[in-house]
């Protein structure tokens, strides 16, 4: 696949200032990208995700496919898959690991998370196994617990606040995440 | 599920031994999920189980490319043409003998014991037309009543080399070509059962055929291939339940393959039986480990699923392949809904544990805290329904329990 390998120098130098990655790291990260790009067209679609037997299984694939999506086109070209990955690099702060757990959640992007948006993620993961009404209540509860400015919804201070105050799930996740030599 | 298995399946929340401790947080849940998505996206282990080693020096050196021509040169010129002899010649002499001794009228029972000998003749042929060099350690247990073999699947020659021991019959899908006409008037003598996977009928009789077969001692040990697909040996997929939910003694036999001059690997995707066969019979040859393991049985209280678990880790430990528990359905078939309805499953379980604790909690604080006012109408409408949730986390145990023991009480009826 080695004709495949077409990044500028331009290219290259932004995506090593904007991520912090190397060039080999990225080099890598290109090849594993035009393998999932199964009809070469420099974008991954939903389908194309969806190849992969065990992506195609996974209930969250609309919001893990959202993240890498950052300007909402239904499909993911490099510049969004390398930034989505670039969470796991090696310089990669706790800030911004709580700041990929946060945007799970926050569906619109507008930095909160609101009560509907929790809801749909919540019922998104759960399918027909809970009742809305469950899902409701929870949901409820974990505003009130979570919010501490009283307008309804979560912002990411609340968020990164209510995590840190629960130190075990804080490890839990951040250490979780550190996959960088995997890359 | 064993803590060794690599697993998808291994869906229970990250901190299991202190579930929820409190202060409990809804931002738990999925995130596994979440994280396996993730992790997929940046190595896809799934696929890689799948994938044919490369022999092509990375770097070409003068060297190298000596080596690579005066090795060819030996396969092809002196390698290839004796051993495309001697496939011909094992194929063409055993296909006459075996008619030969179906249309000679001997006694039932030493047509049989005949035959059973001719298989082993046969596979030794296979064996060294293909070039492999096999090692057996341990040896093959005799042929008892109710004793089921399982092993390892990453090609054809697993049968074969099998059958270089002892005539053994195996289940696997039916096939058309060269192979389908070696399956059906061959080696039939061994009792195989040969299905197809897309009949659902077929699969639904498959149990009670093996059951059948097992019991009777005339006929030749029964091997299974519980991965269901050819894996590239490097990796063993989940064991699927077919063979260990029979009740039979199962003697696990690992199969692992020395992959210095060429990968046994068969992809039914990229080439067909005898293509295969040809590539093989190019190369240097390839070496074969055959562990024979000591049989074992489904202790007391164990589910059938960690049964199939721990066969999986014997075979694995002994090979030293990598476990994994991927299903290997998913090689062929686009995964089902049922398979998302699953995790969905296990998830909404974990989220009513913790609505439970919510409301445990709730309940021990007096009054209860008010909660926000809701801001569009849908959201009212859920609120309301709200007050019943009690009553539905009451419900929702009560129907887990009876799920619970319904299928225990398949399991035991089968």
């Amino acid at each position: 696949m080695g004709n495949e390998l077409s990044i500028s120098e331009d290219e290259m130098s932004d995506l090593m200032n904007s991520t912090s990655f190397s060039q080999e790291e990225i080099k890598r990260m290109y090849r594993k990208f035009c393998h999932l790009d199964h009809d070469r067209n420099g974008v991954l679609s939903v389908d194309e995700f969806k190849l992969i037997p065990t992506i195609a299984s996974n209930p969250l694939l609309p919001r893990l496919i959202g993240i890498f999506d950052t300007n909402h086109d239904e499909c993911v070209d490099f510049d969004e898959f390398i930034t989505g990955l670039s969470v796991f690099g090696s310089d990669s702060t706790d800030e911004k690991k709580l700041k990929l757990l946060f945007d799970v959640y926050d569906v619109d992007g507008d930095g909160f998370i609101s009560n509907g948006e929790l809801f749909y993620v919540l019922k998104m993961m759960t399918g027909a196994n809970m009742s809305d009404a469950a899902i409701q209540q929870l949901v409820d509860r974990t505003i009130l617990d979570t919010d501490t400015s009283g307008d309804g919804h979560i912002s990411f201070e609340d968020f990164s606040l209510s995590m840190k105050n629960r130190k075990v799930l804080f490890e839990t996740v951040v250490g979780q995440m550190s996959v960088s030599n995997k890359v | 599920m064993s803590s060794k298995t690599d697993s998808t399946h291994d869906l229970s929340p990250q901190q299991s031994a202190s579930p929820f401790r409190e202060p409990y947080n809804l931002f738990n849940h999925g995130w596994s999920q979440f994280q396996k998505g993730y992790q997929t996206i940046i190595d896809d282990n799934f696929t890689i189980c799948f994938e044919a080693k490369t022999y092509f020096p990375k770097k070409w050196t003068f060297l190298n490319i000596l080596q690579y021509i005066l090795k060819e040169m030996l396969c092809d010129l002196i390698i290839f043409p004796i051993r495309f002899i001697i496939f011909f010649v094992n194929n063409f002499i055993f296909a006459v003998i075996f008619i030969l001794v179906k249309l000679i009228p001997f006694s039932q029972q030493f047509r049989l014991k005949l035959q059973k000998q001719l298989v082993l003749g046969y596979g030794w042929g296979w064996l060294s037309s293909l070039g492999v060099f096999p090692t057996f350690h341990g040896t093959f247990p005799k042929p008892q009543p109710n004793y089921i073999y399982v092993v390892n699947h990453t090609c054809m020659i697993d049968y074969m080399l099998l059958c270089t021991q002892r005539a053994c019959g195996s289940v696997g899908q039916r096939t058309p070509g060269f192979l389908g006409w070696i399956m059906k008037h061959t080696i039939d003598c061994c009792d195989n059962i040969w299905f197809d996977r897309s009949m659902q009928y077929e699969r639904d009789n498959l149990t009670r055929r093996i059951k059948t077969r097992i019991q009777d001692p005339e006929k030749a040990n029964l091997l299974i291939f519980p991965e269901g697909v050819c894996v590239n040996n490097e990796y063993t997929l989940m064991f699927k339940r077919g063979a260990f939910e029979i009740g039979a003694t199962v003697v696990p036999v690992g199969i692992k393959y020395n992959k210095k001059f060429t990968d046994p690997y068969y992809n039914t995707r990229k080439v067909g039986f005898f293509m295969y066969c040809v590539n093989m019979m190019r190369s240097l040859g390839v070496g074969a480990d055959v562990y024979f393991l000591d049989p074992v049985d489904q202790k007391e209280g164990e589910s059938v699923y960690q049964f199939a678990a721990r066969v999986q880790n014997l075979i694995s430990d002994a090979t030293g392949m990598k476990a994994t528990g991927f299903d290997g359905y998913m090689k062929h078939y686009p995964p089902s809904g049922s398979y998302m309805r699953k995790i969905q499953e296990s998830l909404g379980d974990e989220v009513c544990e913790g609505l439970r604790i919510t409301n445990d909690i709730l309940h021990s604080l007096s009054p209860p805290p008010p909660l926000p006012s809701p801001t569009t109408d849908e959201e009212k409408q859920r609120r309301e329904m709200a007050i019943d949730v009690s009553k539905w986390l009451v419900d929702k145990t009560e129907l887990n329990e009876r799920q619970k023991k319904k299928t225990q009480k398949e399991i035991k009826t089968d």
